[in-house]
């Protein structure tokens, strides 16, 4: 593969210190002092996901077809976590002036790079697999290697797929547009995975799902997680059938031959395009759009605001979260998950599409989309603490700026605006076209409640500027975790709102309650001061 | 033979042609001032010299080697300092070079003896164990320069290497070029400090806009242009500011 051994040593050695250094990371050996609560929790979070998808273990008798399935659901966290968490080390330029000036080779690069994103899956994974590791270690000890070396495939493959599909962006791109096409093409690939895991089973007959088998439908040739599975099949279930050994041998030579291809094909390409990204006139020129793009934005602002910071920073965040790439990888695939978990329900059932629609009519299944789209808002507030130029955040502490109040309503206002409100009206009105007017007041309500949480949550984090932490800081994980913790948060909430959906006056009293406690976290803000936000970055 | 020979070099970005067709030839030895304004291509020059960018036209042979046919081969008897202070913050000063030094084929024994003298010449004796995320620009630009010495290589790009340091350090890093260049190394340094381009180079070459617009030693250039390289550097550039001053900008 032309991978020079020593020079791979060294850097991997090198990387894996800085990896451990970071505010991450789960077992992290030396730094053992270094693990903290928020680490225990996400690494319960995944143990109990984990544990939750032993069903299909339970539920299926051929355990093949459970094993697909359960690689399936794996491998679409796995490659969210990559695109979401990792991809500032797929996209790495520092390694440009750091490595590449050095006698290193492109496939030596590529093979450490990858070898240490599959080191750090498999930290996460092993909170994720643990309760399975722990099922077979029961209930089919012999099966136990096979299991953990199919899991290590699937990390593996995971991996190759990212990394296939930036390093072939990367390649017949121009550099000019690379910079946005990648960003893009990783927001779309999380989409795309996230969508077809969700959609497809859905459009397969289920009803008799404990004796269903993959592996007799002629898709499983397309699903890498069936290939994985198939090992199984093969060893356990001694099915040495021509389809098998077809699967079988998808999983093993594609997984090599992904991994060989990477590392000696594009490797050098590759790295070069990295170079690119930072080169400062790499590309031409970016003229903002003019006069009538301003005017907008200034109107906009100006009926948003009380006052003159909170106006800056509402036109400073809105155009800022429009061109920051890291900040657009991160933030936008979730508006891409709720879409596609609720199309889902429109593929699920039987019968036709109008009696399935008919269905659905009578039913409450709207109460995802209010409160699906917290995440709309949730998440890029959550991200609107990072930047990969945390000290530019200067310009706030500059200027005789008397409260903060007014920056971090300034930002929450132009990320609810940009983010919360087009997708609210959206779905308000998808919803109204398939469930009636019936519906208005509990989107009205959901919302009042989308305001209280996402409001309370952001004065939680009212103690640092907005980008003004390297996004090195935001614990590994961090995406995965908020989506998962707040979906079973939600759960609980839009279970009360279900509850209590035919009683309009109950709901009136809520949403009541819920703009009482609206108007107090607003008035929070006001306890917002420059003396405690310097108390606890110093406490940190 | 020139130990650096470039020919024809072309860069584009896109429809953004940066690099012109620069002809060079460098003995061994000198120690070469390349300068110019922003954006005139002075980094693209040293990045696609130290073998970083291969998208180019042209040929660069270094020390005879193909620049674009084996990178390699050419990183090997090369040093390079970038103009971008990218470091691996989490890794203390030792731990950098010690990666570097194991790129470059140095045992660790060696690594640790050099780095430690080096760095403790650039008066960072207290941090060689402190984690870098805390380090000033200057600090950070001394590591770097050690990195690109550490195998005592015997041609050396450096893209404004004094970017950050203090008083004392830029003339403690005038002394080492100078040494290096009187030991037979060949300096390509890129700057725009003029003073210091001026006072330690035996070759002084002037990029603006992907051309060289000016070549040969101070003296040649002075009697051509004008008294000190800033003034001859603004009068062959033109310079942005031509015609503009300091009370039109402040009023």
């Amino acid at each position: 593969m032309g991978v020079d051994l020593d020079h791979f040593y060294a850097i991997l050695r090198a990387k894996l210190k800085v990896d451990s250094r970071r505010k991450s990371g789960l077992f992290t050996g030396a730094n053992m002092k270094e693990i903290s609560g928020v680490q225990v929790i996400v690494f319960v979070l995944y143990f109990f996901i984990g544990a939750l998808f032993l069903f299909f273990f339970v539920t299926f008798e051929h355990t093949p077809t459970a094993l697909t399935i359960y690689f399936s659901v794996w491998m679409v966290f796995l490659i969210m976590s990559i695109v979401t968490d990792m991809s500032d080390v797929l996209v790495d330029t520092k390694d440009n002036y750091i490595i590449l000036p050095t006698p290193v080779n492109g496939a030596t690069l590529s093979t450490s790079r990858m070898v240490r994103i599959t080191i750090f899956l498999f930290k996460q994974a092993f909170a994720f697999v643990l309760p399975a590791l722990i099922y077979w270690a029961i209930n089919n000890p012999i099966a136990l290697p096979l299991f953990i070396f199919q899991s290590f495939l699937v990390i593996i493959m995971s991996l190759c797929l990212v990394t296939i599909a930036y390093q072939i962006a990367m390649k017949y791109s121009s550099p000019q547009k690379f910079k946005n096409i990648i960003n893009y093409i990783q927001i779309g690939f999380t989409i795309v995975v996230f969508s077809a895991y969700q959609l497809l089973p859905k459009l397969i007959d289920m009803s008799d799902m404990g004796s269903a088998n993959v592996f007799l439908a002629a898709y499983s040739y397309l699903m890498p997680s069936a290939w994985v599975a198939a090992i199984w099949e093969m060893f356990i279930n001694g099915d040495f059938s021509s389809k098998t050994i077809i699967h079988v041998l998808l999983s093993l030579v594609g997984t090599l031959g992904a991994f060989v291809y990477i590392s000696k094909y594009l490797s050098l390409d590759y790295s070069q395009q990295l170079l690119s990204i930072g080169q400062a006139h790499s590309d031409s020129p970016v003229s903002v759009k003019t006069e009538k793009s301003r005017q907008w934005l200034d109107r906009l602002a100006n009926i948003l605001t009380a006052n003159k910071i909170e106006k800056t920073v509402f036109k400073f965040c809105f155009r800022y979260t429009g061109r920051n790439r890291t900040f657009k990888l991160k933030t936008y695939p979730i508006f891409g998950y709720v879409p596609i978990m609720f199309s889902g329900m429109f593929l699920k059932g039987e019968g036709s599409f109008a009696e399935r629609l008919i269905e659905i009519q009578s039913g409450n299944h709207f109460i995802f989309l209010v409160y699906g789209t917290i995440f709309m808002v949730l998440v890029p507030l959550l991200n609107s603490k990072y930047s990969e130029y945390p000290n530019q955040s200067w310009i706030f502490k500059g200027p005789p700026i008397e409260q903060p109040k007014s920056i971090f309503i300034g930002v929450y206002k132009a990320i609810f605006v940009k983010y919360l409100i087009p997708t609210w009206l959206i779905f308000l009105a998808l919803s109204i076209a398939v469930w009636g007017v019936r519906i208005i007041d509990d989107f009205m309500f959901g919302l009042i409640v989308l305001i209280f949480i996402t409001l309370l949550v952001y004065r939680f984090m009212a103690d640092t500027l907005p980008f003004s932490k390297d996004w090195s800081e935001m614990q590994d994980g961090t995406q995965t975790t908020v989506f998962i913790g707040f979906s079973l948060f939600l759960a609980i909430v839009g279970g009360i709102h279900y509850w209590f959906m035919d009683c309009p006056l109950n709901l009136l009293a809520f949403a009541v309650a819920g703009i009482i406690g609206v108007v107090i976290v607003w008035y929070s803000y006001n306890q917002v001061t420059w003396e405690k936000m310097d108390k606890a970055e110093m406490l940190l | 033979m020139s130990i650096i020979s470039i020919k024809n070099l072309k860069k584009a970005y896109g429809n953004n042609r940066v690099l012109k067709g620069i002809d060079l030839e460098i003995e061994a030895g000198q120690i070469i001032g390349y300068i110019g304004p922003n954006g005139a291509g002075k980094s693209t020059t040293v990045k696609i010299l130290a073998g970083l960018d291969h998208h180019f036209e042209g040929e660069i042979l270094i020390n005879g080697i193909n620049v674009k046919e084996d990178p390699i081969a050419v990183k090997r008897i090369i040093g390079y300092v970038p103009e971008v202070s990218e470091l691996y913050e989490l890794l203390t000063p030792m731990e950098f070079l010690e990666l570097i030094g194991n790129l470059h084929g140095l045992e660790n024994s060696v690594i640790e003896e050099r780095a430690t003298r080096m760095l403790n010449h650039l008066g960072l004796e207290k941090h060689l164990n402190d984690r870098m995320e805390t380090f000033s620009k200057g600090m950070r630009q001394k590591v770097l320069l050690v990195s690109g010495l550490l195998h005592q290589p015997k041609i050396i790009f450096l893209d404004e290497p004094l970017t950050g340091l203090d008083a004392n350090s830029v003339i403690l890093v005038k002394d080492i070029i100078s040494q290096l260049a009187k030991e037979g190394a060949t300096i390509f340094y890129s700057s725009h400090i003029m003073d210091v381009v001026e006072k330690i180079s035996d070759r002084i070459i002037l990029l603006n806009a992907g051309t060289i617009f000016a070549d040969g030693d101070f003296e040649t250039l002075q009697s051509k242009y004008g008294n000190t390289l800033e003034n001859i550097f603004s009068k062959l550039t033109g310079g942005d500011l031509s015609g503009k001053n300091a009370d039109s900008f402040l009023r």
